[in-house]
């Protein structure tokens, strides 16, 4: 890290619609602390026209990992499948690293990071943590308004995808490492682990669809372990069929419901499922992020002031470890089937 | 039997589309999906899909030479000429790929029409489709095919977004419609779309442009009364007044009128559009410039500044009493201190 004042620099490995639509715009918005030095992807027309929108340097992907500048910092943004030998790399150079979510596959291979990282030196990118909505949840579990909480149900999906390109890594495991539960259902289950605050997981049952390998439904039970005792899990996710795009958490004396998009109303519903209404936020600034674009800034501003000292590190590898658990029992359950 | 291809076949409209031709004597359903993520839902019904790009030309003429029928639905929104281009290479790569005997159907909109617009100028959307409805007729005569234009309406059917907003609306209770509904609806459905594709399949359809809506045009009212029997559901239509006519409008102000007729052109989405055909580079840094700053101001949000409440005036007063410094009147003019002591301890007192 440079010891003087001046930005951090950047390097952006993937040059997808992300990184372009949302991590770009808020970095280039934070030009007094950062400044970014490369964008990098294995498509020569993408990063080409991702560098020039954002004038920045342009690197072409290639095997050889060690042609990539050295930074501070490194936001790693490809599939999930091809990222351990940057990993390594940057592990090896000392440099800071921001992993979109999945991190990791893993268990083993999240000890691995471990075991090559300090806490605050790597990030992952779970932004619905810092949505508005999941501060007012974690607010009402805390204070005890509507009693403990005593489980959590995420249902999301949609009828119909978009393709994402005929070339889209989705259809290729060992770029993706999985179907709807790693890209979709890795963000609700994260969340749920996070505002219960659960110390440790398990799954009761999995049931899904699996298309060849790739998953494009799935209904998961699981048990998080909390302090408080133990909070049920239930996600459904598909590809097949539509979904609301809420999670409900269940409390003694009511539940709450959440959209999964930020700016979503916390509704307040008695244990009959009627609405008490919304539940609002206090007066003053915003408690988190009702926008992406604010969710990633809120990401990055956790990221970089764990990097300085300024806080504790919120987005470490150990605090993700329990959905990473979860979704990989599950896997291993279904494709035990399979 | 006759193969009718649905470019775009995971679409919403495609989706439903697909579905609902597969058991159509005399025709084959040919859906056409870029990746196999795209096609998952129709495989799920034991639909079989062809995977492929149709901007490779090769790849077009694979997936599309033994087709008598092809529809394209494919449509990419962006503000990105080079994504919008892709709507072009599409319709071109299939004009070419079709075999010399087949029709070609590009579905398009009744937006061309900007009916929801006052002066009929067509918004982004149907801008768009209008370019490529005529840029790709010439194409296709050119080259001695059979093209069809289908302008489709709002369209209505069980996967439609518009369809799920109806019956949630007659669901939470009496529904607001202007008139009381009594307008044109400007609806079709899935299954015109289907009737549509047969007709032009199976019968002797002359080439050319059409409109596709309910025949007769249903009322909003009677779109309403269709869904809220289907669904076995109580409807209650609560009239509204309509938006005031373009006469009554001039009336109440010509300035007035001429901004709100600005506005709701549509103004800053007309200008994004036209930046599409800027050089490609120019097109892109520009749209990363206003991504940059929507990102920044959604940040300064989070913290917004305080506000304050002394409006800045430029100096005014342009001919000045004679009068002391403000301190030296203060001084001079005290308040008196026993009326003051006065006013704040009593609170019910007899005024002189």
């Amino acid at each position: 890290m440079s010891a003087t004042t001046s930005p951090i620099s950047v390097g952006v490995v993937g040059a997808g619609a992300v990184v372009s639509g949302v991590h770009l715009p808020v970095l280039k918005s934070m030009r007094d602390e950062v400044r970014v030095d490369y964008v990098a992807d294995v498509s020569e027309g993408s990063v080409g026209r991702v560098g020039a929108a954002y004038q920045c340097r342009s690197v072409v992907l290639t095997d050889d990992v060690q042609q990539l500048p050295v930074t501070d910092v490194v936001l790693i943004a490809t599939p999930v499948g091809v990222r351990l030998p940057y990993y390594e790399l940057f592990a090896t150079r000392g440099t800071a690293v921001f992993a979109e979510k999945p991190a990791v596959p893993t268990m083993s291979a999240l000890s691995h990071l471990k075991a090559h990282y300090q806490p605050e030196r790597f990030a992952v990118g779970f932004q619905r943590r810092t949505y508005a909505s999941s501060f007012l949840v974690s607010r009402l579990i805390s204070n005890g308004m509507l009693g403990t909480l005593r489980s959590i149900e995420v249902q999301e999906g949609a009828l119909t995808t978009s393709t994402g390109g005929a070339q889209s890594f989705m259809t290729d495991m060992s770029l993706s490492g999985g179907g709807i539960l790693m890209d979709l259902g890795c963000h609700g289950i994260d969340l749920a682990c996070r505002l219960s605050r659960a110390e440790g997981s398990s799954t009761t049952s999995v049931e899904g669809v699996l298309d060849r390998e790739v998953d494009r439904e799935i209904g998961l039970a699981a048990k998080l372990d909390c302090m408080d005792g133990p909070v049920a899990l239930h996600v459904s996710l598909s590809w097949l069929g539509s979904r609301p795009g809420t999670a409900r958490f269940e409390f003694e004396h009511g539940s709450a419901l959440v959209g999964a998009k930020p700016g979503s109303p916390v509704e307040l519903l008695t244990v009959d499922g009627d609405s008490m209404g919304v539940f609002d936020p206090p007066p003053g600034p915003p408690l988190g992020a009702n926008t992406v674009h604010q969710a990633c800034y809120l990401v990055w501003r956790s990221f970089l002031d764990g990097l300085s000292g300024k806080s504790a590190p919120e987005l470490t590898l150990e605090s993700i470890s329990p959905a990473v658990r979860l979704i990989e029992d599950a896997y291993a359950d279904l494709r035990s089937r399979a | 039997m006759k193969k009718v291809a649905i470019v775009g076949a995971n679409g919403q409209v495609g989706t439903e589309l697909v579905l609902r031709m597969t058991e159509i004597p005399g025709i084959t359903i040919v859906p056409i999906v870029r990746s196999e993520s795209g096609s998952a839902f129709l495989r799920s019904h034991n639909v079989s899909c062809r995977h492929g790009t149709m901007t490779n030309r090769d790849e077009a003429r694979e997936l599309l030479a033994d087709c008598d029928t092809i529809l394209n639905l494919a449509h990419a929104d962006s503000y990105i000429a080079k994504k919008r281009a892709v709507n072009t290479s599409v319709q071109l790569a299939i004009n070419a790929a079709a075999s010399p005997n087949s029709k070609i159907v590009f579905a398009s909109t009744q937006m061309v029409y900007a009916p929801e617009l006052p002066v009929r100028i067509p918004g982004t959307y149907g801008a768009e489709k209008l370019i490529l409805e005529k840029k790709a007729a010439r194409h296709a005569r050119r080259m001695g095919k059979e093209f069809f234009v289908l302008r489709l309406g709002h369209v209505l059917g069980d996967f439609q977004a518009i369809t799920r907003k109806i019956v949630r609306e007659i669901e939470s209770g009496p529904v607001p419609l202007v008139h009381g509904g009594a307008g044109p609806s400007n609806t079709t459905f899935v299954a015109s779309l289907a009737d549509a594709l047969v007709r032009i399949t199976s019968e002797r359809v002359e080439a050319g442009t059409y409109d596709l809506l309910t025949s007769p045009q249903w009322s909003w009212a009677r779109v309403y009364d269709f869904y809220a029997d289907q669904e076995h559901l109580p409807l209650t239509i609560v009239p509204t007044p309509g938006p005031p006519t373009v006469a009554s409008r001039m009336r109440s102000g010509v300035v007035g009128f001429a901004t709100e007729t600005v506005l709701k052109q549509r103004v800053r989405e007309r200008l994004a559009f036209a930046m599409r055909w800027l050089p490609q580079g120019a097109n892109e840094q520009l749209y990363a410039r206003y991504q940059i700053r929507r990102a920044s101001s959604e940040i300064a949000a989070l913290n917004p500044a305080p506000v304050s409440v002394i409006e800045p005036w430029r100096a005014i007063g342009r001919n000045p009493i004679a009068v002391a410094d403000p301190i030296t009147s203060l001084a001079a003019f005290p308040l008196s201190e026993v009326r003051v002591a006065q006013s704040l301890e009593a609170e019910h007192r007899e005024l002189p």
